[in-house]
Formats: structure tokens, C-alpha cells, sequence
């Protein structure tokens, strides 16, 4: 109690201006209202101070829910937060390793996704960092899991669409999805189902070529101008009413998203047409019928195919949401123009046998100028 | 639960009784786990919660005091903060604005502070809140027929509530569906009819 008393008269000298502080001052600990001896108790430099077991298992608990840069100070509207020598007191005297590993582990997944150079690679269970020169929208691959991404959002890679709309699409197919499900289903499926088992019954007879695209006579298509690419919007919506609007509105979504999914649906099955090209090489090769390196060219144009095709896939969200003008003309022009040489890339590849390998490489060479044509403006040096 | 959740609210229950005397506010333990405790607090004058009791539930997580208790109002309550139905709370400090220092006599003064000054830009309830801010008078008249009947507040209650809320529960419906329907349409007993249940 007399110690008490002369901690207490012993504060401040204002005269002499010589702080003299009480040896070991008792103290309540805000947390835990319990009163604490110690003459350094635990304090970050707003100075509230609190007992060391509080301040403990604060950061443990702040820790196991995921925190590690922004442990804030226990008292009320104090925004000063603990820094890491701070944290790092509690974890070593005494020694408690459980603590400090899940505090380093989120320092670090702190540390490198507010780096602007470094990304976590988004592959499943890969705990690779990715390095990149430049902060920047571009694909990169993972050398730990192959995983290609985009350095920017970290979404499987997107070119020509840029980040933000890639985004919104995504969002938005996967919101509507549903809907556009059950109207495909619902509709064009329902109205051609002749032809859809003609031409599951009729593989190998002959067909009228039709295009799968718009089902329309394949004759109008031809070479001359693809146009099934491209929406053709009605000139008139804008004075009609809204229900009209909506339903234009739904129909130019589900255009583009019939296509996005088409194309997606096609890497997969070429996916696997590509392993049985992998066949087909060895039978022709222990047939006598050229060496395995005559046939590489097939797998050059299996890969070549996915790539064009995944690139095409990916222009769809970026017509669906540009503004009409002579730029998206000519994008959607030399979208028809890649469109129609990968299908007739996928064709030849398909009937293998009917032919020449200069055709297909030609048809190759032809289909990776217009890729790389319609990606010329996106790609930044 | 940790040791330091038990002793600090043994501890915060004995500072409450000492010092809160003259607050119009109370915490009382439910069972021996010190998990569950039960508040109450004074409608705060010149509002129309005024002179109501109104009955908290506290939840204490097994992390107290670096995690927020729950805190909700058993009693039920016409407050664009504090849901209509069941009584959850929109208050910062039982959030992200938690602190460990703040302790249940600081909630619930932070509480009795809420009922004097709603926040109708962050609300619990969208009905009450749409309510308060277009259309203050029937806010008030709800807010204090609502701690009448429900928290026991004084005063001559209201004629037209009173009657409109008889003409509705004399068609069969319960008590708090029908008041709960009149509130949120403004004391309309077409819209009332309505929209009931």
C-alpha cells in the first residue's frame, strides 16, 4: 500500500521537468480487468498498454483468422496496428512454432500478392510465385504445374478481351447460363431435331453441308463472306418498346454465348481427337506408311487448331461488349475470316486421309496469320 | 472457453453491479458457463422508445473479448438498425469495430445510444428504415406503440392503433402478424390487408 502510494506521488515533476517512473507499477489490464506488476508491459507507440497473456492470445486468435499485417491494438478506435517485431516477442519467449509458422505463412501470402511483380500461381495445391517484369495483361505459364494464366487477374489467359470484360462475361455467364440453358434446350433443339439425328445416323454417308453454326445451306456461306459471326443488331429497337428490347437484348447474349460455348465444346472434343491423331500416327508408322517423323505435322496441326480456336473462343466476350463503330467492324471481320479457317482447319484435319500434307500445313500457315492478324492491335510490346 | 473470457466477465458483472446502478442498464448471468447472458436497457428520454425495458440476449464466443459478443434484442423493437422480426443488430462496435478493450457495459451503452440516434443509411431493417426516412411521423407513432405494447414504456396509448390493430386481429389474425403488417404499411389498413402474412 506504501509502495502504492509513492508510485502514485512519484508521477510526473512538472517543475523540474525529470520523469521518474515508480519501479514496478501496478497496472489493469483493459482485457482482462486484471491488475499486472511489470515495469515494461507490452505496448505498440500509441502506448495502451495491456498484460502479456492478453496481448497472446490477441494475435493468436487475430492469426487463426487469417491475419497478420492488420492485428490491430486492442483499444477502442486505436488504428495502429501491430508490426512485426512486435508479433514476433510473443512467439518467442516462450518458443511457440505453431504461431510463428501461421504468422509467416500469411506474411508471406501478404507480402506477395500486394507485390506488383510476384502472383501465386493459380494452379490446384501449386505453391510456385510467379515473377513478371512488368505488371501487365499477358499469359504466362507456370513451370512447377503448366498452368497458364493471365498475369494480370490470374483467369485462365483472355487476349483479346481485356481483364475487366472478361470479368463481367464470366459473371454474367454465369448468372444467365442457367437461362440461356433452358432456351437452348427449349428451343433450337426442338425445332431441328431431324437434322440433329440425320447427322448423328448419317456419319459416314453423305450429307447437304449445312452450316452447324446458324444451320443455314452451307452453299451461301462458301468462302466468300462468313458472316455468322457476326450479330446483325436490328437498326429499329431503339423506338421499339421494352419488351422488345429485353428480348433483343437476351438474344444477342445467347448469339455470343452459343458460340462461346460451341468453341469450348469443340477444345474438348479435339482434345481427344488429338490423342487418336497420336494413334493414327503409329498404326500408319508400323504400316510402313512413312516415318514418325512424317507425320508430326498432325500433331503440329492438332495443337495449332486448340490454340486458334481457344483464341477465337475468347473473342466472343469482346464483340459482345465493344461499341459498334469501324473498329469492331473490322475486329469482327477478321474474327469471320480466322472463324472460317479453322474450320476448315478442324476439317481437313478430320478427313486426314483425303489430303495432301502441303494442304494441310498450307491451311495452317493461313489459319496462325489470321490469329496472329486479329491479335495484332492487343498484343502490348 | 479460455480462462480469460470466464474471469473477465465474472469480473465485468461485478463492476456493473457496483457502478451502473443509475444507468438504466443491467447484465445478468443465464446459466454458470458465462456463454449466455441476459441484458436489459432503459428506452432513453425523448425518444419513443422511452421508459421501455428492453431485453437483450449476449452471446459470449468462446474467443471473448478479441471477438464481438452477439448480441440481440429478445424484446421486440420498431428501430431502422435493429430487425423488426428477429431482433439482430446493425451496430459497427459488435462488427469490424470491435476492440478488445470495450467491454458489454460499453455495448450497451452504445446501444441505449443507438435507440436515441438511428442510422437509417446502414440498416437492419429496409421497411423501417424506408419508413423513418420518408415518413417520421409514422415512424415515431409505430416506434412508441411497439415499446408500449411490447416493453412495457408508459403513456396513453395510441386510439387509432389501438383500434386498428383490434379491427385486424378480430378478423383472426394473431397479434404480432398484424401489428407487424399495419407498422410496415404506414397504419393503411387496406395496404395492411393486403400484404398481410
Amino acid at each position: 500500500k506504501l509502495l502504492d502510494e509513492s508510485g502514485v506521488q512519484s508521477n510526473p515533476d512538472s517543475r523540474s521537468g525529470v520523469k521518474t517512473k515508480p519501479p514496478h507499477p501496478q497496472k489493469t489490464c483493459g482485457v482482462c480487468l486484471e491488475s499486472f506488476h511489470t515495469s515494461k508491459p507490452p505496448a505498440l507507440g500509441c502506448g495502451h498498454q495491456f498484460c502479456q497473456r492478453c496481448w497472446k492470445q490477441h494475435i493468436e486468435f487475430a492469426v487463426k483468422d487469417g491475419m497478420s499485417q492488420g492485428i490491430p491494438c486492442m483499444e477502442q478506435k486505436c488504428n495502429l496496428l501491430c508490426h512485426f517485431d512486435f508479433v514476433r516477442q510473443f512467439y518467442t519467449l516462450p518458443q511457440d512454432p505453431s504461431l510463428e509458422a501461421a504468422y509467416n505463412a500469411h506474411l508471406f501470402r501478404i507480402s506477395v500478392s500486394s507485390h506488383y511483380q510476384l502472383r501465386f500461381c493459380p494452379g490446384v495445391d501449386c505453391t510456385y510465385v510467379i515473377y513478371g517484369e512488368t505488371p501487365k495483361p499477358r499469359k504466362v505459364q507456370c513451370t512447377g504445374c503448366k498452368t497458364t494464366f493471365c498475369f494480370d487477374c490470374g483467369t485462365p489467359p483472355h487476349i483479346p478481351t481485356n481483364c475487366e470484360t472478361i470479368k463481367k462475361w464470366l459473371t454474367k455467364c454465369a448468372d444467365d447460363s442457367e437461362t440461356a440453358n433452358y432456351i437452348s434446350a427449349n428451343t433450337k433443339d426442338d425445332k431441328l431435331p431431324s437434322t440433329q439425328s440425320l447427322i448423328r445416323e448419317t456419319k459416314n454417308t453423305f450429307i447437304p453441308d449445312f452450316c452447324w453454326m446458324c444451320m443455314g445451306d452451307w452453299k451461301n456461306h462458301g468462302n466468300s463472306y462468313y458472316e455468322c459471326s457476326r450479330y446483325k443488331e436490328n437498326p429499329l429497337i431503339a423506338s421499339t418498346n421494352s419488351q422488345h428490347q429485353a428480348r433483343e437484348a437476351l438474344k444477342k447474349y445467347l448469339f455470343y454465348f452459343q458460340r462461346w460455348e460451341n468453341h469450348n465444346r469443340s477444345l474438348h472434343l479435339e482434345a481427344q481427337a488429338r490423342s487418336q491423331i497420336q494413334q493414327q500416327i503409329e498404326e500408319k508408322v508400323n504400316s510402313n506408311q512413312g516415318t514418325w517423323i512424317d507425320w508430326q505435322y498432325l500433331l503440329r496441326a492438332g495443337e495449332l487448331l486448340a490454340k486458334c480456336r481457344y483464341t477465337l473462343q475468347y473473342t466472343y466476350p469482346h464483340v459482345y461488349y465493344a461499341e459498334s463503330g469501324p473498329e469492331k467492324t473490322l475486329f469482327e471481320y477478321q474474327q469471320a475470316q480466322l472463324e472460317v479457317e479453322i474450320e476448315g482447319l478442324a476439317w481437313k484435319l478430320e478427313h486426314v486421309g483425303d489430303y495432301q500434307r502441303g494442304d494441310v500445313e498450307n491451311q495452317m500457315d493461313v489459319s496462325e496469320k489470321r490469329r496472329q492478324t486479329l491479335l495484332a492491335r492487343f498484343v502490348t510490346a | 472457453m479460455c480462462s480469460i473470457a470466464a474471469t473477465r466477465i465474472q469480473r465485468e458483472l461485478k463492476d456493473i453491479k457496483s457502478e451502473c446502478s443509475g444507468q438504466n442498464i443491467k447484465i445478468e448471468l443465464h446459466n454458470d458457463q458465462f456463454d449466455l447472458l441476459k441484458g436489459e436497457i432503459v428506452g432513453p428520454p425523448g425518444t419513443p422508445y422511452q421508459g421501455g425495458i428492453f431485453k437483450l440476449s449476449i452471446k459470449i464466443p468462446e474467443t471473448y473479448p478479441f471477438n464481438p459478443p452477439k448480441v440481440s434484442f429478445d424484446t421486440k423493437i420498431w428501430h431502422p438498425n435493429i430487425s423488426s422480426v428477429t431482433g439482430a443488430i446493425c451496430l459497427d462496435i459488435l462488427k469490424d469495430q470491435w476492440a478488445a478493450a470495450l467491454t458489454l457495459r460499453t455495448v450497451l451503452l452504445s446501444l441505449q445510444a443507438l435507440l436515441s440516434a438511428a442510422e437509417p443509411d446502414d440498416p437492419q431493417d429496409a421497411v423501417v428504415a424506408r419508413q423513418y426516412k420518408e415518413n417520421r411521423s409514422a415512424f415515431i407513432k409505430t416506434a412508441k406503440f411497439w415499446a408500449q405494447i411490447y416493453a412495457n414504456a408508459p403513456g396513453q396509448r395510441d386510439g387509432d392503433c389501438v383500434e386498428k390493430l383490434k379491427k385486424v386481429t378480430e378478423m383472426g389474425f394473431y397479434r404480432d402478424i398484424s401489428l407487424q403488417a399495419l407498422s410496415s404499411n404506414s397504419w393503411s389498413l387496406a395496404d395492411a390487408l393486403d400484404n398481410i402474412g
